[in-house]
């Protein structure tokens, strides 16, 4: 009976540290994945090449409107 | 009775099928470059290349579709699908932007081993600007893994969706897309309109 108390406290035991495991390893990975996105959208690489492709979409807006505004006229 | 195909512009198209075999290329060649036995550096290179074309072909793609309407289909039923279907639209439009990007700043990062031939630095490229931080190379390489993977997830969705749109839904999504069927666009249009006209209740 004590044999069988200890193995069931083992293997609950075992439960505990193989699900803690899991979830710790997801929440891990998800909070360096978490990290390592802010760190790589905030990098000074892509917020060069975020910030031109802006501007070239702001000048097709405007030319859209231009384009728009010169329909209407005619 | 033919029903008038709304066509996005034919460049906007053209470039559409550009950056879809364009990725199969950069992920062939991408993974032949970690996992494959043959030279190293030149399907690095390659990798790059096709990497590099979505790149600009998304560009132009979203030039055009800002500067020009893109066509509605003129479709009834529930706002979810089409709020789905924005969002996954333009979740794509970002990771083609971001996945060629992280892998250019890891080609960048690793110039010593990994050099791709005429590929500028692109640390160079705004260094008149002083914003953002720096980043390292293994930072880039795992958020372009994860990126890759999750284009790739959402690339299938969009498949099947636009299986689903011609086979299930009947309508001209699909054909809108593929310049080859123009001849039979109207005819099959046509088709689908009659068969949803006898599906649907009418409004």
């Amino acid at each position: 009976m004590e044999g069988m108390s200890e193995m069931h406290h083992t293997m609950s035991h075992m439960h505990d540290v193989s699900s803690s495991g899991i979830v710790g390893q997801a929440l891990g990975f998800a909070g360096r994945l978490s990290a390592e996105l802010l760190i790589v959208l905030t990098s000074a690489p892509v917020l060069h090449v975020l910030a031109a492709l802006v501007l070239l979409l702001a000048i097709a807006a405007l030319l859209r409107l231009l384009l728009a505004g010169r329909s209407s006229q005619a | 009775m033919t029903q008038q195909l709304k066509r996005p512009n034919i460049v906007s198209v053209i470039a559409h099928w550009g950056a879809a075999w364009a990725m199969i290329l950069a992920l062939y060649f991408g993974l032949s470059a970690v996992y494959g036995n043959g030279p190293r550096q030149e399907t690095f290179a390659a990798h790059a290349y096709a990497g590099l074309t979505v790149l600009g072909l998304v560009v132009i793609r979203l030039f055009l579709r800002t500067l020009l309407p893109w066509p509605k289909e003129e479709s009834g039923g529930s706002r979810i699908p089409k709020l789905v279907a924005e969002a996954m639209h333009w979740t794509l439009y970002a990771l083609m932007v971001l996945t060629p990007l992280t892998g250019w700043i890891v080609a960048s990062k690793m110039g010593c081993c990994m050099a791709v031939p005429g590929l500028p630095n692109i640390d160079r490229l705004g260094s008149g600007l002083s914003i953002g931080g720096p980043i390292s190379a293994t930072t880039a390489y795992h958020v372009h893994v994860v990126f890759v993977w999750t284009l790739l997830a959402l690339i299938s969705l969009h498949v099947l969706a636009a299986l689903f749109h011609h086979f299930v839904v009947r309508d001209t999504i699909l054909i809108r897309m593929i310049p080859v069927l123009g001849k039979r666009a109207g005819a099959t249009s046509a088709s689908h309109a009659i068969a949803n006209s006898q599906t649907l209740p009418a409004e």
